[in-house]
This record gives C-alpha cells, sequence and structure tokens, in this order.
C-alpha cells in the first residue's frame, strides 16, 4: 500500500511529460512516415543504371523510410529523459521537500525504486506503445513498397533506451552533492560517452551491452549517492 | 545496511571511472582543438621544387610507364599545368625508353592502345558494411539490391540480412519471394546457405539488364550473383587460405568505349572490346589467381619469395596474360607512429637519398609460368624534406605535456596492436587507439615535470586529509598514471574541507575524527560557568 | 524515571570547515514538551535533521524511540511526527490528495476524524491544492498531517514561520490538543518566545552551536536576571557578584545580567555597593533569551539605539 502511494505519486508527477512525449511522437513520427510514404521517397535506389554501367556500391545502401521517424524517436527519448531526471531529482531539492518525502515509514530504497520504476515505465508505456504501434503501421504490405527490416524493431528500442540512460545520467546529477556545478554534471558527460560508444555499434548484442552496462554503471553510483547523501 | 556497503564497492570505482573518463575526454578535446588553432595560424605550405641536375631525373621518376602489348615501353609525361586537368584536356609527352619524344598531344589523340592495368578498388568492405549497419538515431542502412522490371519501374528487392548471411528478396507490396545462398536462390529459408564471412563487393549492370549484378567476396570465395537471372555462380575455387586483397578489371559486358562514366563512379576503367575482363586476388599464402573471361579461364601464379615487398598486378587481353612488377631497392619502413618526432627522422632520411626503382613486364603462360618481356631502371631523385618541425610537432610537446603517462605505458607495451586499431580498426576501439597514438606524450621531459608537479600538489592536499594510507597511495598512483586528469578526478572526489587543529595547530581533514598529525580528537565546546545546564 | 525518547551524544556537525553544531548532549524523556531556541544560524535546524537522520553528523550520535538516527526503521518513523521548516508539501497535490498519501504510510494508525476535525477546524477546502494555500494554511496542513497519525514523538521545525499572531494561536491551540494525550512528547524549534512559553516545559537554548541552556522553563525564567542600579557618582570598577554574565555602564548606572543568582544575595551586593537603589527588571522569555545570548559588546544596529 505504501510502495503503491508512492508509486501513484510518482506516476502522476510524470503524467505530463509522459503524455507530452506520446503525443508529440505519435504525431511527429508517423507524420514523418506518412510524409515520406506521400513524397514517394521511400526508398532512394540508384533509378539511372544504364546497362553495362558501373554502380556505386554505396548507391545500394538504403536508409529505411523510417528515417525521420527514428530521429524524432531520438530526439523525444531525450528530451523525456531530461525532463523526468530533473522533475523527479533537481526539483524536489528546489522546493525542498525532500524531507518530506525522506521521512516516511518505508525503507529508503523503495522510495528511490519507486521513482526509477515509474520513469522505466513512462519510457515504455510513453514511446515504447508508440513506436511498437508505428513500426506495426510500416510493417502493413500496403503502406510501404517493402516491409522494414525487423532490425529497426530492436534499433527503436536502443534509441529508447538511450533516453533511459540520459534520465539515468540526470537523475545522478541531481543527487550528486559535488562541490563544482560542473563536476555534478558529469554524469550527463558520461552519458553522452554511452550514447556515442552504443551508435558506433553495428551489432545489436553489443549495443544493448554498452547500454547495460552503461546503465548499471549509473545506477549503481544512484542507488549509492541515495543512500548516503545528506537531504 | 548491506546494500549500502555493497553499492559502495561498485558506485566508488564506477564513480572514479566516469569522472576520469569525462576528464580524459575534455582534455582530448583541448589538446584536438589547441593543435588544430596553431596548426592554421602556423601552416606554410611547402613545395618541393627540382632544378639542375635533377630535374630530367624528376621527369622520368613522375613519367607513368607504360606498356605496349609487345613489350615495349613509353614514359608518358604530363606536365605540371596539366597533371590535374580533366582527361578530354590533358596534354601528354609520350618518351621512349632513351627518353626520345615520340609523340605529344591530347591525350584523348593518343594513338598508342597500352596494356591497360586493374586499380586497386576499394568496393564495399567489411567496414564499409559495418559502418552502414551502426545504430544512429537514422537507423542503420540496409544493403538492398533493387530489380527493375523492362519498364524501369522496382519489382523486387533484395535485402541483405547480415545475421543470417544470405539475401532475402521482396516483391513490390506483396511480401517475402524467396532466399538467395551460396548454393543458389530457393524458396525456402532453411534450403539458403550462408555465403561467409563477408570482405567485399562490386556492382555493375550487365548490358542487357537494368538491375545490379554483383561480385561477393567472402574471405574464401568469390561470388557472382544475378539477381534477375537468379543465379549464384561460385567463381573461385574454396581456397585453404583466406583471400587477400582483389583487384578488378571492370566485371560486366562492358562494351562501348565511348560511353562515359563520370567521375563519380569511378575508379572505373574503359576497357577495350580486345580486352579480356579479369579479377585478380591473392590468398594469404602468396599465391595469386586469375579468374578470366571471353574466353572463360582460371589460374593460379607462385611468384618468387622476394617479390613479396614488389607491387604485382596482371592484365590480359583475348591473346595473352600479363604480370607486371614494380619495386625499389630500399623500401621505406618505420613502425614508428606516423608524424611522431621518430617517424619523421626516418622518413627525412629515406627521401634524402636517390633510389633505384624499376618495372617489369613478363607473359604468362598457361601453366602460370612467367617469361620476361621488358624491363626498366630508373632513379628517383632525393626529395627535400622540410627539415623544420611540421606545426603539429612543433606544438605537441606542450600540448601532450597534460596527457597521461599510462598512454606512454599502453604504447610500449601494446603499440602494435593500437597502431593496427588506429589506422584499420574500426569504430570506438580505433578512436580511442587513435587518441593514444596521438596525443601520448612520448616520454617527455616536460610531461614528466608536470606529472611530479601535480603529483607533488596531490601529496600535499592529500596528507591532511588522508583517512587511510592504503586510498592515499591509490589516489596518489593515479595522479602518476593520468596527469591532469587524474589530478582533476582526484580533486573532484576528494577536495573535502580542513580546519586547523585545536592541539598541533595543523591542519586536518575532518573525514577522520583524530587528527591525522597529532591524533588529537575534535575539541569539545568551551562551557561557559553560567550555562544553564540541568539534566533533569 | 521517564524513559528517554530522544538522545544525543556529542552530536557535531561541520559543513565544509564550518562549525554548525558541537558536541550537542541532549536527553528529552517521554511526555515533555520542549522548546529548542536559538538565534539565526545557531543549528537549530542542523540538530533537527540530525536527529532524524537527513544530515550525517560529523562526530556524535542520535537515537529517537531508541534507535540509533542514522537507521531508522519504517517502524520508528511510523511512530515520529515531523513538520519540515517551511511546511514544504506537494505543491500539486490537493488536501483530500496529500491526506490519502499520507494515510497510506500509516495504515493502522490513521485517526481519519481527527484529520477531518482538524481540517474543519482551520477552514480548509479539501480540494484546494497546495500552491493555492496561504503559509499559514499549509502550516495548519502540515501539522494535521503530522499528528493526524497520532505520533508518538512529534518534531516540528520552526512551525510558526511566517504565520501572523492568530493563526499562530490556533496553531498552538491544535498542539495543546496533542500535548493533552498523554505520553507524548513534543520537540520543536522556534523564533517565537512566546510560544514557547505558551507550551513548553522544557527549554533547550542553542548559540553557535553549543547548548548554552538545558532546564525547565522555570529553572530558566527564574536565574536569568536583569538588575538595574543606580549610584550617586561613578558606579564601582569592580563587580564581584556572583553569576554575573556581563553588566552595561552608563554614567551613575549598572545594569548587570545575572544568571542564577537569587534576590538576597543581589540586595547584598547592592548594599555593599553603596547602591542608591536597585531593581529586578521583570522580563519575559524573550527579553530573557536575549540576554542570555546576546554578546556583552555587541555593535548596536541604528543610529538611535546609540543615543
Amino acid at each position: 500500500m505504501r510502495f503503491l502511494a508512492l508509486l501513484k505519486k510518482e506516476f502522476r508527477e510524470c503524467l505530463p511529460w509522459l503524455l507530452i512525449a506520446a503525443i508529440a511522437f505519435l504525431v511527429l513520427g508517423g507524420l514523418a512516415l506518412r510524409l515520406m510514404i506521400q513524397s514517394g521517397s521511400t526508398f532512394s535506389y540508384p533509378y539511372r543504371l544504364p546497362p553495362g554501367s558501373a554502380i556505386s556500391t554505396f548507391r545500394l545502401t538504403v536508409h529505411s523510410p523510417l528515417i525521420t521517424t527514428g530521429v524524432w524517436l531520438f530526439f523525444i527519448s531525450i528530451v523525456l529523459g531530461l525532463a523526468l531526471g530533473i522533475r523527479q531529482f533537481f526539483l524536489p531539492h528546489f522546493s525542498r521537500t525532500w524531507g518530506f518525502t525522506i521521512h516516511r515509514s518505508i525503507n529508503k530504497l523503495t522510495i528511490l525504486c519507486a521513482k526509477l520504476f515509474v520513469a522505466a515505465i513512462a519510457f515504455i508505456i510513453s514511446l515504447g506503445i508508440v513506436w511498437m504501434v508505428i513500426y506495426w503501421y510500416a510493417s502493413l504490405p500496403e503502406i510501404l513498397p517493402f516491409p522494414p527490416e525487423p532490425r529497426l524493431f530492436m534499433e527503436g528500442w536502443i534509441l529508447i533506451a538511450m533516453g533511459f540512460t540520459v534520465y539515468l545520467g540526470t537523475a545522478l546529477a541531481g543527487l550528486n552533492k559535488a562541490r563544482w556545478y560542473t563536476t555534478k554534471v558529469f554524469p550527463l558527460a558520461f552519458v553522452l560517452v554511452i550514447i556515442v560508444t552504443t551508435v558506433s555499434q553495428w551489432k545489436l548484442s553489443t549495443a544493448f551491452a554498452v547500454m547495460l552496462i552503461g546503465s548499471l554503471i549509473l545506477l549503481s553510483q544512484i542507488i549509492h549517492t541515495f543512500l548516503n547523501r545528506e537531504f | 545496511m548491506k546494500l549500502k556497503r555493497i553499492s559502495k564497492y561498485i558506485a566508488t570505482p564506477a564513480g572514479t571511472f566516469t569522472t576520469l573518463l569525462t576528464f580524459l575526454f575534455v582534455l582530448v578535446f583541448l589538446q584536438f582543438f589547441v593543435t588544430e588553432i596553431v596548426i592554421v595560424s602556423l601552416y606554410k605550405t611547402r613545395t618541393e621544387q627540382f632544378s639542375g641536375p635533377d630535374e630530367p631525373k624528376s621527369k622520368r621518376h613522375r613519367s607513368a610507364k607504360n606498356f605496349l602489348p609487345d613489350g615495349t615501353i613509353h614514359l608518358v609525361y604530363v606536365p605540371d599545368e596539366y597533371r590535374y586537368a580533366d582527361e578530354v584536356y590533358r596534354k601528354e609527352q609520350i618518351f621512349d625508353a632513351n627518353h626520345n619524344l615520340l609523340w605529344q598531344g591530347l591525350h584523348k589523340d593518343n594513338p598508342y592502345k597500352y596494356l591497360s592495368w586493374p586499380g586497386w578498388s576499394h568496393g564495399f568492405t567489411a567496414n564499409s558494411m559495418k559502418e552502414t549497419r551502426m545504430i544512429t538515431p537514422e537507423f542503420s542502412q540496409a544493403l538492398e539490391i533493387p530489380f527493375y522490371s523492362q519498364q524501369r519501374k522496382i519489382e523486387q528487392i533484395w535485402r541483405y540480412a547480415p545475421d543470417m548471411d544470405i539475401f532475402v528478396g521482396y516483391r513490390f507490396k506483396a511480401g517475402i519471394i524467396g532466399y538467395a545462398g551460396s548454393t543458389g536462390f530457393t524458396k525456402l529459408k532453411d534450403k539458403a546457405r550462408p555465403f561467409g564471412r563477408f570482405e567485399n563487393f562490386y556492382a555493375w549492370c550487365p548490358t542487357d539488364s537494368f538491375s545490379p549484378t554483383l561480385l561477393w567476396q567472402t574471405n574464401r570465395c568469390i561470388y557472382q550473383i544475378n539477381f534477375e537471372k537468379q543465379r549464384v555462380d561460385l567463381l573461385s575455387q574454396d581456397h585453404k587460405d583466406p583471400i587477400g586483397r582483389i583487384r578488378t578489371h571492370m566485371w560486366g559486358d562492358f562494351t562501348s568505349d565511348q560511353f562515359h562514366i563520370s567521375k563519380k563512379y569511378r575508379p572505373i576503367i574503359h576497357i577495350n572490346k580486345k580486352y579480356r575482363p579479369i579479377i585478380h586476388y591473392s590468398t594469404k599464402d602468396g599465391k595469386h589467381h586469375l579468374i578470366m573471361r571471353e574466353p572463360q579461364q582460371k589460374l593460379s601464379i607462385t611468384v618468387p619469395e622476394d617479390w613479396k615487398a614488389d607491387s604485382v598486378s596482371f592484365t590480359a587481353t583475348q591473346k595473352d596474360i600479363f604480370l607486371r612488377r614494380q619495386g625499389s631497392d630500399t623500401k621505406f619502413s618505420d613502425t614508428s607512429p606516423r608524424f611522431s618526432k621518430q617517424w619523421m627522422d626516418s622518413w627525412r632520411d629515406y627521401c634524402s637519398k636517390p633510389h633505384k626503382r624499376w618495372v617489369e613486364l613478363y607473359k604468362v603462360d598457361n601453366q602460370g609460368n612467367l617469361e620476361l618481356l621488358n624491363r626498366f631502371d630508373w632513379i628517383s631523385p632525393a626529395r627535400p624534406v622540410s627539415s623544420t618541425l611540421t606545426p603539429r610537432l612543433q606544438i605537441k610537446g606542450y600540448v601532450t605535456g597534460a596527457s597521461p603517462l599510462a598512454y606512454d605505458l599502453a604504447w610500449s607495451s601494446f603499440g602494435d596492436k593500437l597502431y593496427g586499431l588506429a589506422h584499420s580498426g574500426h569504430g570506438i576501439s580505433g578512436a580511442y587507439a587513435s587518441i593514444i597514438e596521438r596525443y601520448r606524450p612520448g616520454n617527455s621531459i616536460f610531461n614528466w615535470i608536470l606529472t611530479v608537479g601535480m603529483m607533488g600538489f596531490a601529496f600535499w592536499h592529500g596528507l591532511s586529509r588522508r583517512t587511510c594510507w592504503g586510498k592515499f597511495i591509490f589516489w596518489l598512483v593515479l595522479v602518476g598514471l593520468f596527469n591532469l586528469p587524474g589530478l582533476l578526478t582526484y580533486l573532484a572526489l576528494n577536495h573535502t574541507a580542513v580546519i586547523k587543529c585545536s592541539a598541533c595547530g595543523r591542519r586536518r581533514g575532518l573525514e577522520k575524527l583524530d587528527c591525522v598529525r597529532c591524533g588529537a580528537k575534535l575539541p569539545l565546546p568551551q562551557r561557559r560557568e553560567l550555562d544553564l545546564i540541568f539534566k533533569t | 524515571m521517564k524513559e528517554t525518547v530522544l538522545e544525543t551524544y556529542g552530536l557535531t556537525k561541520y559543513y565544509g570547515g564550518t562549525l554548525a553544531l558541537d558536541h550537542m548532549d541532549l536527553k528529552i524523556p517521554r511526555g515533555c514538551i520542549c522548546g529548542f531556541v536559538g538565534r539565526n544560524a545557531a543549528g537549530k535546524t542542523t540538530a533537527i535533521k540530525l536527529m532524524l537522520g537527513l544530515l550525517k553528523p560529523t562526530d556524535g550520535s542520535a537515537k529517537l524511540l531508541g534507535c540509533d538516527s542514522q537507521n531508522l526503521t519504517p517502524a520508528i518513523r511510523q511512530r515520529i511526527g515531523y513538520v519540515t521548516e517551511g511546511h514544504r508539501l506537494f505543491r500539486w497535490m490537493s488536501i483530500a490528495n496529500l491526506e490519502k498519501f499520507q494515510r497510506a504510510f500509516f495504515p493502522k494508525q490513521w485517526d481519519d476524524s481527527f484529520f477531518a476535525e482538524m481540517i474543519e477546524y482551520f477552514e480548509l477546502p479539501k480540494n484546494k491544492k497546495i500552491k493555492h494555500l496561504s503559509n499559514g494554511q499549509r502550516a495548519q496542513v502540515s501539522l494535521a498531517l503530522a499528528l493526524a497519525p497520532n505520533p508518538e514523538l512529534l518534531v516540528m521545525d520552526d512551525p510558526t514561520l511566517g504565520l501572523d499572531a492568530a493563526i499562530r494561536r490556533q496553531f498552538l491551540e491544535g498542539m495543546i490538543q496533542l500535548i493533552m494525550q498523554q505520553g507524548r512528547t513534543v520537540f520543536f524549534s522556534s523564533h517565537i518566545l512566546g510560544d514557547v512559553e505558551r507550551v513548553s516545559d522544557r527549554i533547550v537554548v542553542i548559540d553557535k552551536g553549543v547548548i548554552r541552556a538545558d532546564c525547565s522553563l522555570e529553572q530558566f525564567r527564574e536565574a536569568v536576571k536583569k538588575v538595574k542600579l543606580s549610584f550617586s557618582d561613578c558606579p564601582p570598577a569592580r563587580l564581584d557578584i556572583e553569576g554575573l554574565l556581563y553588566c552595561r555602564r552608563s554614567e551613575k548606572e549598572l545594569e548587570l545580567i545575572l544568571i542564577g543568582t537569587d534576590d538576597e544575595k543581589i540586595k547584598q551586593w547592592a548594599d555593599s555597593a553603596a547602591a542608591i537603589k536597585y531593581s529586578i527588571v521583570k522580563m519575559n522569555l524573550e527579553d530573557q533569551f536575549i540576554e542570555f545570548t546576546a554578546p556583552p559588546n555587541h555593535k548596536k544596529l541604528f543610529q538611535w539605539e546609540k543615543n
């Protein structure tokens, strides 16, 4: 019951951001796909192939019609991560409600878990479900000439996971009681390293592994800082 | 409680790692920024000047050595002013081996038909495949081969699935139509066999089709995949040793000499009908293999051991097969990092001496035996290289003063691997190796002085704040290994307040209750006689 | 001997290099209403946060209801009510939502009717959001939320901060409600000595991080005295009276702040010093507190004060 009360409270606080992200991605991502379909530029194959000619091999590598949708997903995911991190971990400091929050008849760790759990659910609900809908729509035979690669579905989840990593970095930055403000935001610099490392991977499993390891590093620090910091 | 302790053992090193990593990247960024700004302001163009007795030698050296099918050699010289002009406007002079002028005029009017050699066409390599598959916000790219109808509309695409190593075919708005693997095209996924570890591919359009055909190279085989005819032909035999580099004349039914391919699609070479297109590849055992068409022929050639350092190329006409060997008496080889001082010294030394070079033409018979047709020798003149350090080197010593000693340690232990990664590595590991190669201090005195200075500061700073000797020594070692980033990490994580000890008067930290100098506890407050402390 | 519900042993806190709390030793028995007073930046909030485990001490320890404050279990926290400084609550919640939220953490203890009575008494609309309430109304909600679970120990950090006199009166009356229930202990910090005087039976005075007084209210009231003496000539240079904290001199007058000196001894000294007249100035708790904690040579702020 206590945990449920915490979950409800955290969920209610995150709800506006969750809704904005879901609506923004549905509208912008879906619109981007519709525009690609309507413009006819759903593929960029070399359409001028005179018989007997050579072909630049790079013209045979094509972007999916979901290209702009992916960009929107990435940016909305990052913004959602920042927003949730600030809402859950910066705002209590500015509004000085940490004292009221911490003095509960519940473990400190449970309070933290409620925040993290709600944030994870927020990403899954707001972006994950919408992404599944968009991907399913793009896979319908009558929509695109050729269905998108199955791999893209997992790549979309990696982009969502990047946003969650940004959230963890922002959370740690909010909890950090660093002496200098620049070192306070170092977790975000580390998140940038994780994202760059992930983007340079070409295997899905390696990309997921990088995200997982980076997130675990951040999570361990979040737990340690939350349990030991002063409020 | 337990979780607090467990999280401390994971979080503390994790925090140190993330902070150090961030500072390392900040330092690299600053070093790069400073280096490039200074380079731009200090850069002076250097021009090589040849004069006097060296000029004819230089001309000979810079002339292209072209062979006629009968073995005669011509030196084709392009004056400097036309060196970068388009082929249509390029003027050239043709000399014989004795430097007698045979002809001069526009390139397009050249009356001689020389043997043409395949270029090192890089094609689409395994690294290119990885790059296109990178997981970016724009999603990864797919390799898709379109199949056009006669009405120039796309009917099908064949998409390469790297995880299955086969092609999957889709019909326009109709779903999957089949699979293509090493054994051919099939409607059943289970019957499609993988091609093998991908190395390279080229693509062209056959004369009777609007759709691409692929030359697909794996580590052991070369396939030709025709999607229109739904055929997979194994061109090369399955070798025990992996295939090395591959060179091609345009492997296609290329008929027109007049057809002009724009520069965008270079390095495709115009070929004449009388030549038979050739694929030349070498295997790791040093053998060279040829696959030819019109007439169809396959050949394996073994060259002498001492040819390994030389450049070997093949070409073929309707009648004969030829081998060209280019070599030099000395080769430049220095495995130091490029543009390092040692490398620059070696390069300067190499360029400052003339070198003997040669080119040989051999005829290859059907058994792979070689017959020398002609040989041409010349001397490449000494080239003056600026004796002053490049701008990059000039400031490198200062900029890398703050670089970690750990870079030098890593280089001395794993230098070869790091060099390889930096220059042919892919992605993030190549980037890290490149950073270490470029910004390592190179055991400079300035770096050592800075390192010792920073360790001294950390020692002074930490002496009054230490909680245990183990941690103190750990941080000193970290500062020593990582220099400025190490010191900043130490300060970011350990800069706590100090107060004056009431007993000994020296600075002491507050992490420990007892003074680290004299062991005195924190002083009790001075009680006034008139304090109203009544315990009831 | 009464059970101790709140105790500290050498509790010390440094913020950086600044000493905020210096070896505080305290023992508050059950049923006590203790006023914790001090000037600005004396260390009151620091002490309270240390006791509740929101801060980590540099040295020393504290115990609440027998449990170390750095490891307060959920069960112990359930027995402690806490009103934060400034009454910081979730601004987006309404009073009804806050009630539901708070009630979830006290499933067995929560007194619905008591909370409803308090809200009705303070005339607070339940559906109004916290951000739309005034400071005083927020303070009332805080108190109601803290009292409704019937805590054994109520810790309040300057609960009447920013409240007007009428609201303060209401607030204190609410507190008295709680006090009347047996076994409840209240530990509160305040700048308003009048409030402390109204409700407390024990006073703890802290000055620059050091406890200067820890006694019953009566003891404090009796101990701190101000004596004014007039002389025909210059007042004596040497003041050998017992319990002298400090004195103020003028041409022919002396003002003495005495601690723990009984009236008889004052009379004796006045006679021996040949004072024309003397009087023991009647002070309220606020005056006593100011004199007790003021440094002897403190600078006067305003021009007219200097004259």
